[in-house]
């Protein structure tokens, strides 16, 4: 019996042991094919990161093209960065696909962060300019505006004009203010490089409040155009 | 109506020549192969018909005349629309598009600025949009 015994035990033994065998070879993938389909992937979820970039930055280039009031430096140097950081990345995921292991991968594809900073930089300080030139923009017209209201109050002969004038003198006031704090953005936000990332960080959380502030600047001074014009009625 | 005829039938001729195919509507019972000018086919043509395409002759003598004197009248014309036009945008009142560059400040000029603002309005959503993407996963 006891020889009987380690027969059977030897039979399921050596039965457990095959199909263990045939698992791992059939079954699972080897360990260099796991390695290449792990390369794969690697390099499937770097190229959809950069494509992601690649389409945010082709969008704001679109937007760059509607820039009407900003010098043409500064247009031509925001449109030179973003061109820069689309071929980097391109460039960089030509590298990628040609990578042959997954650790060169993984480095490469840190690189889409650390080079570039699109998300967190790149396209905040873009939208930034954009902002800023649409800000200046409205100030021209609402100045041109008060110019033309101090024409109307020059000319509004035996009429009580006082509350016309503190008005617009309010609205050139504020005119002056968004002009004075948004002027120097434009110039701020293009000087910020991936490189200084995370302490230029800063930059664009006071460019983002002074353009807030600004807005509200335009809107009151908006309010004070209807004003004066109403008080010349 | 009538002065429309000659012309046609000018144009028929020239092209006929030209080309060397038979006038449409001509003389059927010379064949395409005879060498005779068109001139011979076109001489037995009755008198009322000659008659009538000098008068269509004359009258397009006379039209062409009119023409002449209508464009040195519109020549005149073209002339006073020039220095009109371009002095309309400086004083008038600019498109609808475009605010007035001079007079009286009205209600729709600050409408325009308004469209600024609200433009600007949805740009600084974006922008604050943007500040909240963090890079997400690369790896």
């Amino acid at each position: 019996m006891t020889r009987l015994r380690k027969a059977v035990v030897g039979a399921v033994a050596l039965a457990v042991g095959l199909a263990g065998g045939a698992s791992g070879a059939g079954l699972r993938p080897t360990p260099a094919g796991a390695q290449q389909v792990r390369l794969d992937a690697a390099k499937t979820v770097a190229t959809a990161a950069i494509t992601r970039r690649v389409l945010a930055l082709r969008e704001l280039m679109t937007a760059t093209k509607a820039i009407v009031r900003l010098s043409d430096a500064d247009r031509t140097a925001l449109t030179t960065q973003l061109q820069g950081q689309i071929n980097g990345l391109t460039s960089l995921n030509a590298k990628i696909q040609g990578d042959t292991d997954v650790a060169t991968v993984r480095a490469d594809a840190g690189r889409i962060i650390t080079d570039y900073h699109v998300y967190v930089l790149t396209i905040p300080k873009a939208r930034g300019v954009v902002v800023s030139d649409i800000e200046l923009n409205a100030e021209d017209r609402l100045s041109k505006l008060a110019d033309r209201l101090q024409t109307m109050i020059d000319q509004a002969t035996g009429k009580d004009t006082k509350k016309a004038k503190t008005d617009l003198a309010s609205l050139r006031s504020k005119l002056a203010t968004v002009t004075s704090a948004v002027s120097p953005l434009p110039a701020a936000l293009l000087a910020l490089q991936p490189a200084g990332y995370p302490g230029n960080r800063a930059t664009i959380e006071q460019g983002r409040t002074t353009l807030r502030t600004g807005r509200q600047g335009l809107a009151d001074s908006a309010t004070l155009a209807r004003a004066v014009i109403a008080d010349l009625k | 109506m009538r002065g429309g005829r000659p012309d046609g039938d000018g144009a028929s001729f020239s092209e006929s020549s030209v080309l060397g195919n038979p006038v449409p509507g001509g003389e059927p019972s010379h064949p395409t192969s005879t060498p005779t000018p068109m001139r011979h086919c076109r001489r037995p043509v009755p008198r009322e018909v000659r008659v009538k395409r000098i008068g269509a002759i004359v009258l397009g003598l006379a039209l062409a005349v009119a023409g002449a004197a209508c464009s040195k009248g519109s020549e005149r014309a073209s002339k006073a629309s020039a220095t009109t036009v371009p002095s309309a945008p400086a004083g008038a009142p600019a498109a609808t598009s475009t605010p007035a560059a001079a007079g009286p400040v009205t209600d729709a000029d600050v409408a325009d600025v308004d469209q600024l603002i609200h433009r600007l309005d949805t740009e600084l959503d974006r922008l604050d949009s943007d500040m909240a993407t963090g890079e997400g996963d690369v790896q």
